[in-house]
C-alpha cells in the first residue's frame, strides 16, 4: 500500500518556525518568503567574538602560536642561506650494481626526457671503472689516484675527500654510517660516511680491486692474493677468510645467505656468509683454466656470470648457474666475440651489455624448467631482443639502462 | 632506453668516455677516465 505525503501550507509553517511568526495569506510563494523573513538572524561576526572579553584566553593563544611558527620560518630560511638543504632522495645505491646482489637494479626513474649535465666534478684519477655509491643525498666516490671524495648529489659540493696512499680502483660500498673501500696496497678501509675520519683497516697480501658488498652487517671484498675475505663491518675483525683457488680481480656477490665470488682460473665459488665454508666451486666453461670471471649477479636462484673462455681479459660468454647446487642451466655465447658484461636482471630479464656496441635481453629462466645437462652439452640461450644496431659508433656504455658501464669490474 | 622495447629515449653526449653509473631517483651520476663525476638529472 503506498503512502503519500501532502505539502499544505501549514505543514511549511510547521517547518519554519516560529509558527507565531508566519503570517497569512496562505499562498505559497509569498508565504515561505514571508516565514523565512520572520527568523532572527543575530548571528554575531566572528571577530567581534574572538574580541570579546571571554575570548581572552583563546585570543593569548593564538597569538602565542602565530608568534613560535614565525620564528621556526625565520630559523630554517636562516640556516637554508648558510647551506643547501639535500633534496631527500626517495632511494639510495649504496654499493656496486646497486647492492650485494648485483641485480642492477635500481627505483630510479633515472632521468626523463631530454637531461642536461647538472654537475661536473674532476676528482684525483680516472673513475670510469668504478661507479659511485649514493647514499642520503650524497655521492661517495673513488679513484684511481685514491681519492675518495663526498658530494653533495644536489650540488656537487665537496663535503670531505681524502687521498689513500694508493689508488683506490673500487667502488664504494656504504652501510652502517661507513663508507667502505679497497686500494692497491692490499687494505681494506673503513671511513666515517660524515667526517670522513679513519674507522678501520684491514689488510690482505696483495692488490684490493674487488668492490666491497655489504650484508647483514658483514663486509665482503676480495683480494688478488686469492682469498675472499668476511669483515664485521662494525669493528673491522675478520670474520673469515676463503681460498678462492685464484686471484680475485673483480667482485662477490650476496644473496640469500650466499656469497658468489669468481676467480681468475675459471673458478665459480659459493660460500656460506656465516661461516666461510664453500657449498660448491667449480670452473665455468671447459674448464680450461684461464678465464677470468667478471663480478656475478644473483636473481631467484640463478647467479649469471660472464667469462673469457679463451682469452684471460676478455668475456665473451654469460652463464646461468643454479645458486644452489653449481649445476650450469644455459650458456650463452657473444655473437661477435666481444666482451660483454651483465648489465641487470630482473624478473625473467638479463641485460647484457657488449662492447661490440649492443645490448642484448636475454630470457634468464628459460631452462629452469627442463633438465639442465651438465657441462660441456649445457644448453644455450638466445637473445629475445638485440637492441642498439650499429648504426651509430659509440659506447655501449652510454646506453646502459641500469647503471653499469663495459668496464665494471 | 626503454626497458621492454630497447627504443633510446635520450642521448647525451659527455665528455671522456662514461663508465660506471649509479641511478638515484631522477638523476644518474656517472663516471669517466678523464677521472669526472657527472649528475645527469632533467632540466
Amino acid at each position: 500500500m503506498n503512502r503519500s505525503f501532502v505539502l499544505t501550507d501549514d505543514a511549511i509553517r510547521a517547518a519554519l518556525m516560529p509558527a507565531a511568526e508566519v503570517r497569512a495569506p496562505i499562498d505559497l510563494g509569498p508565504s515561505i518568503r514571508a516565514a523565512i523573513e520572520s527568523v532572527p538572524q543575530q548571528r554575531p561576526s566572528t571577530l567581534a567574538s574572538f574580541l570579546a572579553p571571554a575570548a581572552r584566553p583563546l585570543r593569548v593563544l593564538a597569538i602565542a602560536a602565530v608568534v613560535a611558527l614565525l620564528a621556526i620560518v625565520g630559523l630554517l630560511l636562516a640556516i637554508g642561506q648558510r647551506q643547501p638543504i639535500p633534496t631527500q632522495l626517495a632511494v639510495d645505491a649504496p654499493m656496486f650494481r646497486g647492492g650485494p646482489a648485483r641485480t642492477g637494479l635500481v627505483a630510479g626513474p633515472g632521468p626523463a626526457a631530454n637531461p642536461v649535465i647538472r654537475w661536473d666534478v674532476g676528482l684525483q684519477g680516472p673513475v670510469a671503472a668504478n661507479s659511485a655509491a649514493v647514499v642520503g643525498g650524497v655521492v661517495y666516490v673513488a679513484d684511481g689516484g685514491g681519492g675518495i671524495t663526498a658530494l653533495d648529489a644536489t650540488t656537487g659540493t665537496k663535503r670531505w675527500s681524502i687521498t689513500l696512499p694508493t689508488s683506490a680502483n673500487v667502488s664504494p660500498a656504504v652501510a652502517g654510517g661507513l663508507v667502505v673501500v679497497g686500494d692497491s696496497g692490499g687494505d681494506v678501509i673503513a671511513l666515517d660516511q660524515a667526517t670522513d675520519a679513519q674507522r678501520w683497516t684491514l689488510h690482505t697480501d696483495d692488490t684490493v680491486r674487488s668492490s666491497p658488498a655489504i650484508a647483514d652487517g658483514s663486509v665482503y671484498v676480495g683480494s688478488q692474493d686469492g682469498h675472499l675475505y668476511a669483515i664485521d663491518l662494525a669493528s673491522g675483525t675478520k670474520r673469515w677468510k676463503f681460498d678462492a683457488g685464484g686471484a680475485i680481480t673483480r667482485s662477490p656477490a650476496v644473496d640469500g645467505g650466499v656469497v658468489v665470488i669468481g676467480a681468475e682460473g675459471s673458478i665459480l665459488s659459493a660460500i656460506d656468509a656465516k661461516t666461510g665454508v664453500a657449498k660448491w666451486q667449480d670452473h665455468l666453461g671447459t674448464g680450461a683454466g684461464t678465464g677470468t670471471i667478471a663480478t656475478p649477479a644473483v636473481h631467484a636462484g640463478v647467479v649469471l656470470a660472464t667469462i673469457g673462455v679463451d682469452d684471460a681479459q676478455a668475456q665473451h660468454t654469460l652463464f646461468a648457474v643454479d645458486a644452489a647446487t653449481g649445476t650450469e642451466r644455459w650458456h650463452w655465447d657473444s655473437p661477435t666475440g666481444e666482451q660483454i658484461y651483465v648489465g641487470s636482471v630482473d624478473g625473467d630479464v638479463v641485460i647484457v651489455n657488449s662492447l661490440d656496441d649492443d645490448i642484448y635481453a636475454l630470457q634468464a629462466h628459460r631452462r629452469a624448467r627442463r633438465p639442465a645437462p651438465r657441462r660441456p652439452c649445457a644448453g644455450s640461450s638466445r637473445p629475445v631482443a638485440q637492441w642498439g644496431p650499429r648504426r651509430r659508433s659509440r659506447p655501449v656504455s652510454s646506453m646502459s639502462p641500469v647503471g653499469t658501464g663495459p668496464f665494471t669490474p | 632506453m626503454n626497458e621492454q622495447s630497447g627504443a633510446e629515449i635520450w642521448d647525451l653526449p659527455v665528455k671522456g668516455q662514461p663508465g660506471a653509473m649509479a641511478i638515484v631517483g631522477p638523476r644518474a651520476y656517472v663516471a669517466t677516465d678523464l677521472g669526472r663525476i657527472i649528475a645527469v638529472g632533467s632540466r
